[in-house]
């Protein structure tokens, strides 16, 4: 009945259908992490979806849900980007959610950033770059969180192709990255490298704790045709008002810092315990937890009260990381269990 | 060859739609409804005009922009409101009345019947759409001007462009407020009372925004109505984000298919006594 047929075709046209995967000559994983590594750049221009359960209490907002760069925002929920790069220096990276916008244009001299529902924009001249790399506002594609990756995967990881798969119409290995240590909260962090040109299409970041992705940031939509070149510029529309900033502190990154931060300025050296997938960070620095922005300790008094031979304060379990803020100003964090952290405390 | 009872007239279909219409259009309480949706930009311009910003989408630069968050504004409830008002007459008004078995005298088969209740219903879902755009376009140029404006990307566009993109969102959002009217046809065939028609369908309606704001519920919205509503945003980005509108129009075809199918299937089945 063809009732039937479109009642069963709406989850195809909402949701990616399952193809079989694509065959694809065998490649072993060193030579795919090599290829990944060597791969130049190249021009894209495409949508992206980034899913994040990593614990965080989701603010509920649905299709209200304003488009903001703010980190506490990025860290839940579903995003929806829209990405366009020239291979070299100029990129534009949007967030679509809702019915806003922000977004980040940079070029060779001048960098932007974007938003639709405070009507500002901040300007400031592009840092120089000694290399071609793409610049710290692109960290949010899948390119450069897949590198990142597998420049600090060493023997604590097991690097293995699990696979083919297909991510927005292009075919791609999966590349899996095991955690050898068992103390762990990440079962596995899954990239799929698009087979022709090795540019990392999607990222997974699995947990031990849940069968679905906790991090999940790829393309749903992907093309490798060059964009346009005034998708790279940025003139202010009337009625915008428009802040001037040094080069060095470029939009998206002067936030507050997340409590895994440490801020430079103290003089106290956090203390590492533990090695690769298991490290544990212990901090003294918040001495003052009053110090913290508004915003943030809100977040921090919503977490449960937990005490031990340590001491006491506050904890965050999430899907993929443990922090002990204890109410002495110490911060323990790591992508480990609760247990770790308190011995690391000691 | 047999003789049929019912010949091929195609007028008396098009007669019957046009006579559905202006039966719809005469109503007072039809004409009420339509005067609040048309009341909600004029409000709109007022309180812009004197609070001087929006914090909805974009700064109010040109007319356009009136409409458009007319649009956004009514789309929650008004509009799906006046869909279920008008449903809850197709059918269930008509078997309230005791009018349905006059109706099913005329040489006009059942489903050619719930067609013209279809048509009456799309008719109605474009006219109260486009009268909203129509009057907040009149109030927002008469208020703010027909200069450019400005998209949500950042970029400015010309008063022309943005008519454009106006004729779009109003378009983009009759067409899922046709579906909602459809729903609400399948539920007019199953009761003789217009009110539990009206009622059911705004219980739907509200139903699916409670799930929208329901964070544990994120696998079932993407199959809501609601969900795709305010989508008709992505029109005033640059370059316009196509994907999204048209899963959000794929998802509404098919709930019209299904719904439209089961209000088939139970009106031409159906026991008529009244």
């Amino acid at each position: 009945m063809a009732v039937l047929g479109v009642a069963l075709a709406v989850p195809a046209l909402v949701q990616t259908t399952a193809k079989a995967d694509p065959t694809l000559p065998p490649i072993t994983a060193q030579q795919l992490v090599a290829d990944v590594i060597a791969a130049k750049p190249v021009a894209m221009q495409g949508e992206l979806t980034q899913t994040m359960d990593i614990g965080l209490p989701e603010v509920p907002g649905g299709v209200q849900k304003p488009s903001t760069l703010d980190p506490l925002n990025l860290l839940q929920g579903s995003h929806t980007w829209r990405v366009w790069y020239d291979g070299k220096q100029s990129a534009r990276v949007a967030l679509v959610d809702g019915t806003s916008e922000a977004a980040v244009i940079t070029n060779p001299t001048d960098t932007w950033v974007w938003s639709s529902s405070t009507r500002e924009a901040v300007h400031s001249k592009t840092p120089e770059t000694s290399g071609a790399g793409p610049r710290e506002e692109l960290n949010l594609t899948p390119a450069e969180a897949a590198r990142k990756l597998l420049t600090t995967a060493d023997q604590s990881t097991t690097v293995s192709v699990a696979g083919t798969t297909t991510v927005a119409g292009h075919a791609a290995y999966d590349l899996t990255l095991t955690p050898k240590s068992g103390t762990t909260l990440v079962k596995k962090v899954s990239i799929a490298v698009e087979a022709t040109t090795k540019q990392p299409l999607r990222v997974q970041v699995y947990s031990t704790r849940s069968s679905d992705p906790a991090v999940n940031i790829g393309f749903t939509q992907l093309s490798f045709a060059q964009p346009d070149p005034a998708m790279f510029r940025f003139t202010t529309p009337p009625g915008t008002k428009v802040t001037e900033k040094s080069a060095d502190t470029t939009g998206a990154n002067d936030h507050p810092s997340m409590p895994t931060k440490v801020d430079p300025k103290s003089g106290h050296k956090p203390t590492v315990t533990g090695q690769g997938w298991g490290t544990v960070v212990v901090a003294d620095q918040l001495s003052d937890l009053s110090g913290l922005p508004a915003e943030l300790q809100g977040v921090l008094s919503s977490f449960p009260k937990v005490s031990g031979t340590w001491g006491s304060g506050r904890i965050f379990e999430g899907t993929l990381f443990t922090v002990v803020v204890t109410d002495q100003g110490k911060v323990a964090a790591g992508a480990v269990p609760a247990g770790t952290l308190f011995a690391a405390l000691g | 060859m047999s003789v049929e009872a019912r010949p091929v007239r195609p007028f008396a279909f098009w007669r019957l739609v046009g006579s559905e219409i202006s039966l719809m259009l005469s109503r007072r309480r039809n004409q009420l409804g339509l005067v609040i949706l048309a009341a909600v930009p004029v409000v709109m311009a007022v309180a812009i005009k004197t609070s001087g910003d929006t914090g909805l989408m974009v700064s109010v630069a040109n007319g356009t922009v009136l409409p458009m968050l007319a649009l956004m504004m009514e789309s929650a409830f008004f509009l799906p409101l006046a869909m279920s008002l008008l449903a809850g007459d197709a059918i269930a008004g008509e078997a309230h009345g005791g009018t349905l078995r006059y109706l099913l005298v005329t040489p006009v088969g059942r489903a050619r019947l719930l067609a013209v209740k279809f048509a009456g219903l799309l008719v109605g879902a474009f006219f109260g759409t486009f009268l909203i755009a129509v009057v907040g376009l009149v109030a927002g140029v008469m208020v703010f001007g027909s200069g450019a404006s400005m998209t949500l990307s950042g970029t400015a566009i010309t008063f022309t462009e943005s008519l454009g993109r106006l004729a779009l969102m109003a378009l983009f959002l009759a067409l899922m407020m046709t579906a909602v009217g459809t729903m609400g046809l399948f539920l007019s065939t199953l009761v003789d009372q217009p009110l539990a028609v009206t009622v059911g369908c705004m219980v739907v309606v509200i139903l699916s925004w409670l799930t929208e704001a329901t964070s544990q519920l994120a696998w079932l919205q993407p199959y809501l109505l609601t969900h795709w509503f305010l989508q008709f945003a992505d029109v005033l980005r640059d370059p316009p984000l196509w994907s999204r509108a048209v899963k959000g129009l794929g998802v509404a075809a098919a709930w019209m298919a299904v719904t439209g199918a089961a209000a088939w299937a139970r009106f031409t089945s159906k026991d008529i006594g009244s």
